[in-house]
C-alpha cells in the first residue's frame, strides 16, 4: 500500500528533525495509520502543559485526509469536550494529498496557539474569548494546569 | 607539414594506435548521444554535440537591433555546440587535430577565441591526446571564458549572420574546411581574419530568438522527462514521462498517484467539482483529456456524467428526467411542479417524481392513501379481500412499502430547504451541506443557510433562532475509535449526509408482514 510507504517516511523524517512544538511521536508498530503526539504550545494560556493528540490516517491515505483528535482535555474554542478539532485543511473538501503531516501538526500547533473564534466548536468559549478576554485566560490556564500533561524538560 | 614530410611507416602505425584507443575512450564516455565516429578518406574523426554548462541555472538571451523590437528572455538550455574532428595521419604524434566548431548562438568573434584556445591547449599538451580536455573545456568552462556571465547578447551575431550568405558564397570555393585548415592564400578582406574552422551556421535572424525559446522549450521537457522526480505523493521516485503536469501551475505528480486522486474524488461523486491540483494552495483544474488518458475512455465517460450531474444538481431550474432510463437534463418552471422531459416525453411531477397526476395531491401525502392502507393493515380478512380486489395486492403492497419508507424518512432526515432532497444526518454538528444542491442548512429548523455569509452565524450570533445549539443531538459518538476508515470519512464537523432508501425487500421479509408476500 504507497500510503503506509508514505506514511513511513513522513515519521522517518519527523523523527529526524524533531519539532519543538510537537514531541514524542508514538506509533505503534502494528498499526502505522494511528499516530500519538504531544503538543507543547509556546503562547499562554495553554504553555503551562502540554497535550496529547491522535492523528489517525485512512487507508486511502494521502488521497483521503487524516483526523485529529485531542486525548487530553483542553479548554479551547475550537476543539469540542469529544476533543474533536475543526481544522480546515483537513476538511475532506479542503484536502490536497500533496500536504505533509508536518504541515498539518504546524497548521494544529498555530490553531492551539492562536484559537479562531469566527469558527468555534465550543460558542461558549468562542463568547468567552471574544468578550471577557481576562476571564478566559484565567480559566484555560486553570483547565490547563489541571487537565493538561506536564511538559518536556529540555 | 603532413604532405612535406612523409611520415615514418612506425610512427604513422602507433599514431593510429593511439587514435583508435582515444576514439574508443570517447566513445565510452560521452556515448552515442553526444559521440559518433566519421571517416574522412583514410583518415579517422569524430563528431561530437554537446551542451555546455551555464554559470546559472539560467541565463539571459538579449536581442537589441534597430530592425526588430527588443527581445530579452531567460533560458535554461542552450542549443549544443558542434565539433567536427578529422585525424591526419601524425595525430598525436606530429600534429593536433584538425577542427571546425560551430553553435547557432556564437558570433564570429566568440568561436575565433574559441579556436585559438583550442591551439594553446594543444600546444601545451602536444603529442598527446586532446580530445576530451577540448571537450571537457568546451563543456563546463566556455561561457566564463567568453566573459558571459548572465547575459548573451546576440547583437554580434545578427550582424554576422546578415552577411552569413557572402560567407557561404566563398566557402563553396574552398574544399571542406576541415580538411583545409592551412591553406595559406584565401582572399583577403574583413573575413579574413576570422579563424576559418570557425563555422557560422546561417540561421535567420528573425528565426533566432524563436529558435533559442524553442530548443529551451523542448530541451526542458526532455530533461523532464528522462530525470526521475520525486512524487509529493508517494515518495517513489519516477521517471518524468510517467509523471502528470498540472498547467499552467507546473506541479506533477506521478502518473499513479494522480490516477488515484482522480478515482477518489469520482468515488465522493465529484463533490468539488473538477478534479484540481494535489499541491496545497493550488487549484489548477485538470484537463480532461488527461483524465482521458489516466483513468480511460470508459472511467472518462462516467467522469464526466458526474461532473454534468453536479452542475445540473446545482442549478435550480434544472432537475433530470424522473424516468429511470431516460435521466436527461430537464428544465423545470420554478413556479410549477410539473416538468416535461424534452427527451423522452415524459411528464412528471418535480415533488414526488411519479407521473404528473394533475391537481390530486403527490401520492405519498394523500390522507386517502394513508386511510387505505391502515384499513388493510387492521382489517380482518374479508375486508382485505374487498380491497385486493378493488385497487389489486400488488399495488397495496407497494402503498405499503412507499407509506413505511415515508415515515422512516421523515423520521430520521429533513428535507433540503432548496432542492427538497431528503437529508439524514449520522455524525457531527447541525450545520449540514446538502449532498446534491451543496446548500448549507440547518439541521434544526430546516432554516437554508446559503444567504449567511458565515453559516455558523446562525449558531453563534445571539437572538437567532438555534443559538448555542450548533452540536444538538450530535451523538457522543466514540468513533474516533474507528481508525479503519470506513465509509463515513469526512470530517466530523461538517456534518455527514446521507440518503435514505427504504429497502422493500427487507420489509417485505418481515415476519410481521410475511403475510403480504404472495
Amino acid at each position: 500500500m504507497q500510503g503506509t510507504r508514505r506514511l513511513q517516511k513522513e515519521l522517518t523524517d519527523l523523527q529526524q528533525s524533531p519539532m519543538k512544538v510537537f514531541r514524542d511521536i508514538q506509533v505503534d508498530e502494528s498499526n502505522i495509520l494511528l499516530w500519538q503526539g504531544l503538543i507543547v504550545p509556546e503562547n499562554p494560556p495553554y504553555n503551562k502543559g502540554a497535550f496529547r493528540v491522535e492523528i489517525s490516517f485512512p487507508p486511502e491515505y494521502p488521497f483521503k485526509p487524516p483526523k485529529i483528535l485531542f486525548r487530553t482535555k483542553i479548554y479551547h474554542p475550537n476543539v469540542d469536550e469529544q476533543g474533536r478539532v475543526c481544522l480546515s485543511m483537513i476538511l475532506p473538501d479542503n484536502w490536497k494529498p500533496a500536504t505533509r503531516t508536518e504541515q498539518v501538526i504546524h497548521a494544529l500547533v498555530t490553531l492551539v496557539n492562536e484559537p479562531e473564534p469566527d469558527h468555534p466548536l465550543r460558542n461558549d468559549l468562542a463568547e468567552e474569548y471574544l468578550r471577557d478576554r481576562k476571564r478566559f485566560m484565567k480559566n484555560a490556564e486553570d483547565f490547563t494546569k489541571r487537565h493538561a500533561e506536564k511538559r518536556p524538560i529540555d | 607539414m603532413a604532405s612535406a614530410n612523409p611520415i615514418p611507416e612506425e610512427t604513422s602505425a602507433s599514431c593510429l594506435s593511439s587514435q583508435q584507443d582515444e576514439l574508443d575512450a570517447l566513445e565510452s564516455i560521452y556515448g552515442e548521444k553526444i559521440f559518433a565516429r566519421t571517416k574522412t578518406g583514410n583518415l579517422l574523426g569524430a563528431k561530437l554535440t554537446f551542451s555546455t554548462r551555464l554559470p546559472r541555472e539560467s541565463v539571459n538571451v538579449k536581442l537589441d537591433v534597430p530592425q526588430f523590437e527588443a527581445q530579452s528572455f531567460r533560458v535554461n538550455y542552450l542549443p549544443p555546440l558542434y565539433l567536427d574532428l578529422v585525424f591526419p595521419e601524425g595525430y598525436p604524434e606530429l600534429e593536433p587535430p584538425r577542427f571546425v566548431i560551430h553553435a547557432q548562438w556564437l558570433n564570429m568573434f566568440e568561436l575565433n577565441k574559441i579556436c585559438a584556445r583550442l591551439d594553446e591547449m594543444w600546444k601545451e599538451n602536444e603529442n598527446m591526446i586532446i580530445v576530451f580536455n577540448w571537450v571537457d573545456f568546451l563543456e563546463n568552462e566556455l561561457l566564463n571564458f567568453l566573459g558571459i556571465a548572465d547575459e548573451i547578447d546576440l547583437k554580434k551575431l545578427f550582424f554576422f549572420q546578415n552577411r552569413s550568405s557572402h560567407t557561404r558564397k566563398r566557402e563553396k570555393t574552398s574544399e571542406d574546411s576541415a580538411g583545409t585548415s592551412s591553406e595559406p592564400d584565401r582572399p583577403r578582406d574583413s573575413w579574413s581574419r576570422f579563424d576559418r574552422r570557425a563555422k557560422l551556421i546561417p540561421l535567420p535572424v528573425s528565426n533566432i530568438v524563436p529558435f533559442l525559446k524553442d530548443y529551451n522549450v523542448t530541451a526542458k521537457r526532455e530533461h523532464f522527462e528522462n530525470t526521475p522526480f520525486e512524487c509529493t505523493i508517494c515518495f517513489n521516485r519516477v521517471p518524468g514521462k510517467d509523471a502528470t503536469v498540472f498547467s499552467p501551475c507546473g506541479h506533477a505528480f506521478c502518473n499513479d498517484c494522480t490516477a488515484q486522486h482522480i478515482r477518489t474524488q469520482m468515488d465522493g461523486g465529484l463533490e468539488s467539482g473538477v478534479v484540481t491540483c494535489m499541491e496545497p494552495g493550488c487549484d489548477t483544474e485538470i484537463l480532461g483529456s488527461e483524465v482521458k488518458r489516466l483513468i480511460g475512455a470508459e472511467c472518462f465517460e462516467r467522469y464526466d456524467e458526474l461532473l454534468l450531474k453536479r452542475y445540473l444538481n446545482s442549478e435550480k431550474d434544472i432537475t433530470t428526467c424522473a424516468r429511470r432510463s431516460c435521466e436527461k437534463p430537464v428544465i423545470a418552471d420554478p413556479s410549477s411542479t410539473v416538468a416535461t422531459c424534452a427527451e423522452c416525453n415524459y411528464s412528471f411531477c418535480t415533488d414526488c417524481r411519479r407521473a404528473n397526476h394533475g391537481i390530486n395531491p403527490c401520492i405519498l401525502n394523500s390522507e386517502a392513501e394513508k386511510a387505505t392502507i391502515e384499513q388493510y393493515l387492521k382489517g380482518d380478512s374479508t375486508t382485505r379481500a374487498t380491497l385486493e380486489k378493488k385497487y389489486s395486492k400488488k399495488y397495496l403492497k407497494a402503498l405499503i412499502a412507499n407509506d413505511e419508507s415515508e415515515k422512516w424518512i421523515s423520521k430520521n432526515s429533513k428535507k433540503c430547504p432548496n432542492c427538497r432532497t431528503d437529508i439524514e444526518k449520522s455524525e457531527g454538528c447541525n450545520k449540514m451541506v446538502c449532498w446534491k444542491c451543496h446548500s448549507k442548512f440547518c439541521y434544526l429548523c430546516g432554516k437554508d443557510l446559503d444567504r449567511l455569509k458565515n453559516p455558523y452565524d446562525h449558531f453563534s450570533v445571539s437572538g437567532s433562532l438555534c443559538y448555542m445549539r450548533l452540536f444538538e443531538g450530535a451523538e457522543d459518538g466514540d468513533e474516533h475509535d474507528d481508525d479503519d476508515g470506513d465509509e463515513d470519512d469526512e470530517g466530523a464537523h461538517d456534518g455527514i449526509i446521507a440518503l435514505v432508501e427504504f429497502d422493500v425487500e427487507q420489509f417485505l421479509n418481515d415476519p410481521r408482514f410475511r403475510w403480504l408476500v404472495p
